[in-house]
């Protein structure tokens, strides 16, 4: 992720000129080599790709907090971390453990994953995979089985723990994801909870993400 | 003809071979990074995906390095394209052999020569092998069974080669075409062999026709070995056109092109890259320097060197004092001359004559601008050679393959007869040797080749 992000920084924004007087396509002062040299790789630089529109894509990284160190490594490098707490208490404990570790810039983004079986006939598509399981069917997430106007109290209740936002996985798809879509969606605006309209552009803007600055810019040319 | 495609840019102003046709590191001359070219690509799977989206027949070839990814990656990303796109997909297959492109890669180093030719070779029989491992009728998506594949119709597939091992099953159903079409661009013996044993199109350019069909019946030839037909494997050389409604207007045309690829500062920029030596003092409308080439220094880096530069300067040196040229005029003369220059009828007969002579089973062309810069050609030539009947007038297949008429893909795994193992494989890249740098006396011109650009 740190060679990514450099990379997505070598060039400036303004890099590419294309003047004809000159002849000069970029303005290659504003291109860095990123000279990455760690254990897994070593990059010379620049990207061979402009800076992308929203500086660097929005990274995230899915943690089930079982490392040596619960967190670290989104917190270190990731915008959107996913989680997957079972219940209110236990988003209470996941949330403080990703505040204690150290971040430099923008708070993480906390996520909560959820499996979901969602309105008519919810129970029914659920119990289908249990019988094809041969099993209770489960998952990493926690598995929401109910109606739409549940969810959202549930949804509701979660933030008030600190979770930031939600990565919802479809039980059966497409009933689960149309579910989402056509009914979750309204019993959240209805408790002014989400959008009626994009309000950026960008995904980095729908999220609330600044656009990063670029580490290399005004830097001594390579 | 082949239907051309398009990158999202302007052609580069200097019609000169990459080291790496991908482009994986931006060039470097004189210690700084070469900014009088378009650079910047975005990454050519990416955008295909998003073309498959707008486009219904249009074939979607992208140019991806074979020396610096991974089969298995690589025959996902193209399946997931020809699944995306119905069976448009097609791979130009291409190689690195620089340390320079290297640094920006894990293994820091790079191939010798010979060893990324097996590296190609072997990570295309793996693709294919992966390509091949779902039965054409594995997904059965059953409801009411809660069947989706097929039980026994996912193959294993079980590779261990010099540069490879994999040990798995595929994660994509078979694609509409079976394999994406192989595209190949080899010039050298080796290439030429590996073309016949694996691609369905080698874009090779030979300026001449005697040349184009010495290299026709050639490569012809050597499908037999592999239990090949003529028909399996399709030469479709790269092209670059200009048109006059006049020859003279054309001629002109094809100058004011050439005068607009090379500017003064790309000029002297590429006489540089063969001189060896800064000569940034020198007049790009004036005479060529007196000073000879530096022979054992390189200015450039990420380019094909020639291979031997003095030769290259003092045939230079000969055409400049016998034609009176400048710099410029002489770096325009002796680069990336057109393939076809004349009125519209010239060239479709042209064009025809290649076709009809076997020199070519027909051409991608290059345009010289994008986009925009095949109108011209759709609407002035192509009529003339449906008129002539050699030009499809309406699709008659959906795949890519249907549009070249290539027979069914066919399965080459390492170790078995014919497999790419056993070659010496993959030609340069996609270039003609450097050391026949483009010249108009071999009619030889490098000009950019089609993918990613």
């Amino acid at each position: 992720m740190e060679v990514a992000r450099r990379l997505w920084d070598s060039w400036e924004d303004d890099a590419e000129i294309r003047d004809v007087a000159t002849g000069r396509f970029i303005d290659r002062d504003k291109l860095h080599h990123v000279d990455f040299a760690g254990r897994g790789f070593s990059v010379k630089g620049p990207s061979i790709t402009p800076r992308p529109p929203q500086g660097q894509p929005v990274v995230t990284v899915l943690d089930h907090g079982s490392s040596r160190v619960p967190y670290e490594l989104p917190a270190r490098s990731a915008d959107v971390v996913y989680v997957t707490p079972h219940d209110r208490g236990h988003a209470e404990s996941i949330v403080g453990q990703v505040r204690a570790v150290p971040r430099e810039g923008e708070p993480l983004k906390v996520f909560a994953d959820l499996v979901v079986f969602l309105g008519s006939g919810a129970a029914a598509r659920k119990a289908r995979l249990d019988e094809l399981d041969g099993a209770e069917f489960t998952s990493d997430a926690e598995v929401f089985t109910g109606a739409p106007e549940e969810l959202a109290d549930l949804l509701l209740d979660w933030r008030e723990a600190g979770i930031d936002g939600y990565r919802l996985r479809p039980g059966n798809l497409p009933y689960d994801l149309k579910a989402v879509t056509r009914g979750l969606t309204g019993a959240l605006r209805r408790r002014g909870a989400f959008r009626a309209d994009y309000e950026a552009p960008t995904l980095r803007g729908l999220l609330g993400l600044p656009r990063p600055a670029n580490r290399y810019a005004g830097a001594v040319t390579a | 003809m082949g239907r051309p495609r398009s990158g999202p840019h302007p052609s580069p102003a200097i019609p000169c071979p990459d080291t790496d046709a991908e482009g994986l590191r931006l060039r470097e001359h004189k210690g700084r990074i070469h900014d009088l070219d378009v650079v910047g690509r975005p990454e050519s799977l990416t955008v295909l995906s998003a073309l498959a989206a707008v486009t219904e027949r249009l074939g979607l070839a992208a140019t991806v390095n074979a020396t610096f990814n991974e089969p298995y990656e690589l025959a996902r990303r193209l399946a997931t394209l020809d699944h995306l796109s119905e069976g448009r997909a097609a791979w130009n297959v291409v190689t690195t052999s620089d340390a320079f492109t290297g640094e920006n890669f894990r293994r820091g180093g790079f191939l010798d020569r010979a060893d990324r030719y097996t590296r190609a070779a072997e990570s295309v029989a793996v693709a294919r092998a992966l390509w091949d491992s779902w039965r054409p009728d594995a997904v059965v998506a059953d409801r009411n069974r809660g069947v989706f594949v097929r039980q026994g119709a996912i193959g294993t597939v079980r590779h261990s080669g010099r540069h490879f091992t994999v040990d798995g099953h595929f994660t994509l159903p078979r694609s509409p075409q079976g394999h994406p079409v192989v595209i190949q661009a080899g010039d050298s013996d080796e290439g030429r062999e590996f073309a016949a044993a694996t691609a369905d199109v080698v874009f090779s350019r030979h300026g001449t026709l005697e040349d184009g069909r010495a290299f026709y019946a050639d490569v012809k030839r050597r499908l037999a070995r592999y239990g090949r037909e003529p028909r399996d494997l399709k030469i479709m050389p790269a092209a670059t056109f200009a048109l006059g409604d006049t020859d003279a207007e054309a001629a002109e045309n094809a100058a004011e092109i050439r005068r607009l690829q090379v500017g003064p500062q790309t000029a002297i920029a590429l006489l540089e890259q063969i001189w060896g030596r800064d000569l940034s003092a020198y007049d790009p409308e004036g005479s060529l320097p007196d000073v000879d080439p530096d022979p054992g220094k390189d200015v450039t880096e990420g380019r094909v060197r020639p291979a031997d530069r003095a030769a290259v300067a003092a045939r230079w040196r000969a055409v400049a004092q016998e034609k009176n040229l400048t710099i410029r005029e002489l770096v325009i003369e002796m680069t990336g001359r057109q393939s076809f220059v004349g009125t519209p009828a010239a060239v479709a007969r042209q064009i025809d004559e290649f076709v009809q002579a076997d020199a070519a089973d027909g051409f991608i062309l290059v345009p010289h601008l994008t986009p925009g810069g095949l109108d011209e050609f759709v609407d002035r030539v192509v009529p003339l050679l449906q008129e002539r009947g050699v030009f499809r007038t309406e699709y008659t297949g959906r795949t890519l393959r249907d549009h070249l008429g290539p027979a069914e893909p066919r399965t080459v795994t390492p170790g078995a007869p014919g497999a790419p193992a056993a070659l010496a494989p993959l030609g340069e890249a996609s270039w003609p040797d450097p050391s026949t740098w483009p010249s108009p006396s071999t009619g030889r011109a490098g000009t950019r080749r089609p993918g990613g650009r």
